[in-house]
């Protein structure tokens, strides 16, 4: 049996394992399938819990709060003009702002990681629709995870197939989680997916086979490759640079 | 309304959810809620401008609720989930199963000891890392880490299948 721990698993699935403890947990994931299964289990219930209680950030805040905040900042304000006289114009209140919501929903979904690959995990279990990448979406921690750290071909829930640079001179990467796979660019915040599609197979995970990675690349992932693609993919020693450089 | 108001008001939605959390009762939360916000106001010299002012606040949250339950103490007979009213709204067919799995994370969370259930919360609900997380409940990262797991652990033992493994 593995040695991974509860407290591994859980860290690993919130993108607090580091590299170490990472590659521990592929590798032992590679020589037994349970334990893949619950990382799995463990990456759908944090999408899952992403979402629970969501309706209290789409109802109206109750007036009374919003005003808890107003009305303290004008006994502030008033305050603070007795002491030291106006620091800049009239103090009077601003309007709150009416629209509450939609900015904050977004970025929930920033911050929120590990939901969308969370998702794609998910999906082993459950139903395909809502659980993998998509494109123009940012990456969540398992896949980030993956996409920093592992070298192609390299085994593990996530496979990256192999690296190369956009026309913008950015790092990019070809993955496989499950029956999704796609291409993530390395952006300023993180990775973002490029673009995803159903995969015909299950990655080649775990047995060491990563020249095939490349051919095992489903079609249309090739083809967003063919329009993205600046020179030739990155090899071994310029894939270790760019993963030393940070991707940048 | 000065930057750190305004940003305190963009987060009134959060700040509710996680008085949910604490408090598993709606009114009850928006009491907190209003309680977190005057105390906020009171030590806006305490925050320091740029650093997280939702991890701050959660932990203002947080000492609040223990100053309340200790001037209640009756508060500690135990909730029934079920009554604390956690609304599933059924907009839609096509989301009603995933919502339903929502909703028995919900209130599986809900069922845990309170030290699990913020721990939970906070890292998977709200997104902190475990060192925000252990700074809102002024504990160490191991205690909070070690919360979390059994948290997790009984949440995914109580929805079936295949629990934990360990």
């Amino acid at each position: 049996m593995s040695k991974i721990t509860d407290e591994m698993i859980a860290r690993y699935v919130d993108g607090e394992l580091d590299a170490e403890g990472v590659a521990a947990v592929d590798a032992a994931v590679a020589a037994d399938p349970a334990l893949g299964a619950r990382i799995v289990r463990e990456s759908h219930l944090r999408a899952v819990a992403a979402r629970a209680l969501g309706d209290v950030l789409t109802e109206p805040v109750p007036e009374r709060l919003r005003q808890a905040v107003e009305a303290s900042a004008r006994s502030a304000e008033i305050i603070k003009l007795d002491f030291k006289k106006p620091r800049g114009g009239p103090v009077a209140p601003a309007p709150a702002k009416p629209s509450r919501l939609p900015a904050w929903a977004a970025a929930a979904a920033c911050l929120v990681v590990g939901l969308l690959v969370a998702q794609a995990f998910g999906m082993i279990r459950t139903k395909p629709f809502e659980t993998a990448p998509r494109a123009g979406q940012p990456a969540s921690a398992a896949l980030t995870v993956a996409l920093d750290r592992k070298l192609s071909g390299e085994a593990g829930l996530v496979h990256v197939g192999f690296s190369f640079r956009d026309s913008g001179g950015q790092a990019c990467r070809t993955f496989q989680i499950d029956r999704t796979a796609g291409v993530a660019c390395r952006r300023e915040q993180g990775w973002s997916v490029r673009m995803a599609a159903d995969a015909p197979t299950a990655p080649p995970g775990g047995r060491g086979d990563y020249r095939m990675a490349a051919s095992a690349t489903p079609p249309a992932v090739l083809e967003a490759v063919d329009v993205m693609i600046v020179g030739e993919p990155l090899d071994r020693p310029q894939e270790i640079a760019a993963r030393k450089a940070g991707w940048k | 309304m000065n930057a750190f108001q305004q940003e305190m008001v963009e987060l009134l939605p959060r700040l509710r959810r996680f008085g949910r959390v604490l408090t598993r009762d709606r009114s009850d939360a928006d009491d907190l809620v209003q309680i977190t916000v005057e105390r906020a106001l009171m030590r806006e010299d305490q925050w320091t401008p740029g650093t997280r002012l939702d991890s701050w606040m959660f932990r203002i949250m947080k000492n609040a609720w223990i100053d309340e339950t200790r001037a209640r103490k009756r508060r500690d007979v135990v909730l029934a989930p079920e009554a604390a009213g956690l609304g599933i709204g059924d907009d839609g067919a096509a989301r009603a199963e995933r919502r339903l799995e929502v909703a028995e994370v919900e209130r599986e969370l809900m069922r845990l000891p309170e030290d699990q259930r913020l721990a939970v919360a906070l890292v998977l609900v709200e997104g902190l890392s475990y060192r925000e997380a252990a700074s809102v409940l002024e504990t160490p990262e191991g205690t909070l880490t070690s919360r979390l797991v059994r948290g997790r652990n009984a949440i995914l033992a109580r929805l079936g299948g295949e629990g934990s493994a360990a």
